[in-house]
């Protein structure tokens, strides 16, 4: 059965078609809840959050990118999330801090690793991750779906239903900082980028 | 105009136009430092794009009675909106209660009507598609008829063509047109204009297309309110 009658029959509340759908794009959806919760635990939460609030307002699903249409719903998902955990400090992730004015150089390298290590052991993708969890929310939530998740800005304006102006802008403060970061353990990078 | 940052970041995803990207890049060949920020840059898209994907920590299927189990707020809306029943209770109760305060407020006594009958004459009694108006002479006497509901046929029998005997409150003056209720006018005139005895009252009162109408209301007012107020999902 194609998307589009799975989402018809989902629609009249067929739940066995609506799991369907949710097989296709669990993966996809589990996965930038990853990365926006920085936490297993927290982006099972919010992808089954998703779902099930994708399968109760589903009616109001009116086409175009259903795509989109669920990861719009798992961003809103993590953002009241990350909003709970920020009211409840003694309860808060400590990868979900939104603090923009925290340098991210001071969060790596991780407790168990020194930066030579790290360097050695090519560990650039993982400062990526974790340097990531300290932007901003709408940054960290632009940052996954355009660079981890390579959508579009066009898509991404879509998900997150704003200008594509604003996408341009998030994303472009998002990777300065992320860069800067990057810049300030040069001894991760690889030796051509090294001065 | 885009800032720095947001050229950096559009000249890595080729997002610009032809000039733009001329004018940057003449830039860059000056430029060590921007020059040295784009290829961070560029290094951080790429490994951004290269990190793993994490395994499922379980399927996330919903159970196939998730409909049921949702809360109410969620669960995805019936058909037809509760709103809809609503109105149409609230709409049909004012229906009854309009039908219920016409049936009050009229003068006429349906129990009374076949014998009020009796002394009409079928030459006093309009076509029946004749309008409400009726001359002054037979309008007392019916509206004395109509207006003695519990009036038994020996007291009707009483009353003179004219009204003139009785001595009703309620009698008009000679010469002025009377207003029937047309349901009256229309209960009466097969009675008029039949010499047959009127047959015997019923205790109970006469099912009269206002009265049946009233009823309708009345259930189908119960009937939504359960369906607006009372309906769970």
């Amino acid at each position: 059965m194609d998307e589009d009658a799975l989402i018809r029959a989902a629609q009249r509340g067929d739940v066995a078609s609506f799991n369907q759908l949710v097989l296709a794009y669990q993966s996809q959806i589990y996965n930038v809840a990853y990365r926006i919760m920085g936490d297993e635990a927290a982006a099972a939460d919010a992808t089954q959050e998703t779902f099930l609030s994708a399968f109760a307002h589903i009616k109001d699903y009116r086409g175009g990118s259903f795509k989109s249409w669920l990861l719009r719903t798992v961003t809103n998902a993590c953002y009241d999330a990350l909003r709970y955990h920020k009211r409840r400090p003694a309860e808060s992730l400590e990868a979900t801090a939104d603090d923009d004015e925290r340098s991210l150089a001071d969060v790596l390298p991780a407790e168990d690793e020194n930066p030579a290590d790290a360097a050695e052991r090519s560990d650039l993708r993982r400062f990526i991750a974790r340097a990531a969890l300290q932007l901003s929310p709408d940054q960290r939530v632009t940052f996954v779906l355009s660079d981890v998740q390579g959508m579009s800005y066009e898509e991404i304006a879509e998900a997150m239903n704003v200008s594509l102006g604003t996408v341009k802008s998030r994303l472009s403060r998002a990777r300065a900082r992320l860069r800067d970061a990057l810049l300030a353990h040069e001894e991760l990078l690889p030796d051509e980028f090294r001065q | 105009m885009m800032n720095e940052e947001e050229l950096i970041s559009a000249y890595v995803d080729g997002q610009m136009s032809d000039a733009e990207r001329t004018a940057f890049e003449a830039r860059l060949a000056q430029d060590a430092a921007l020059r040295r920020r784009v290829l961070v840059t560029r290094l951080l898209v790429r490994e951004a794009g290269k990190l793993p994907t994490v395994a499922l920590p379980r399927n996330f299927i919903l159970p196939l009675d998730a409909g049921r189990a949702l809360p109410q707020a969620e669960r995805p809306q019936a058909s037809f909106p509760r709103w809809i029943f609503r109105f149409g209770s609230v709409a049909a109760t004012v229906v009854f209660a309009a039908l219920v305060a016409l049936e009050v407020l009229q003068p006429a006594a349906p129990a009374a009507q076949p014998e009020m009958a009796i002394p009409m004459s079928a030459a006093a009694v309009p076509e029946a598609s004749q309008p409400t108006v009726v001359p002054a002479q037979p309008a007392p006497a019916a509206r004395d008829a109509l207006g003695a509901a519990e009036a038994s046929p020996a007291q009707a029998e009483a009353m003179s063509p004219n009204g003139a005997a009785s001595g009703s409150p309620t009698a008009l003056p000679t010469g002025e047109p009377a207003f029937l209720p047309q349901d009256a006018l229309q209960a009466t005139q097969p009675e008029a204009t039949d010499a047959s005895p009127p047959s015997m009252a019923s205790p109970l009162a006469p099912i009269t297309l206002q009265r049946l109408l009233a009823a309708v209301a009345l259930i189908a007012a119960a009937a939504l309110g359960v369906l607006g107020w009372g309906r769970r999902g």
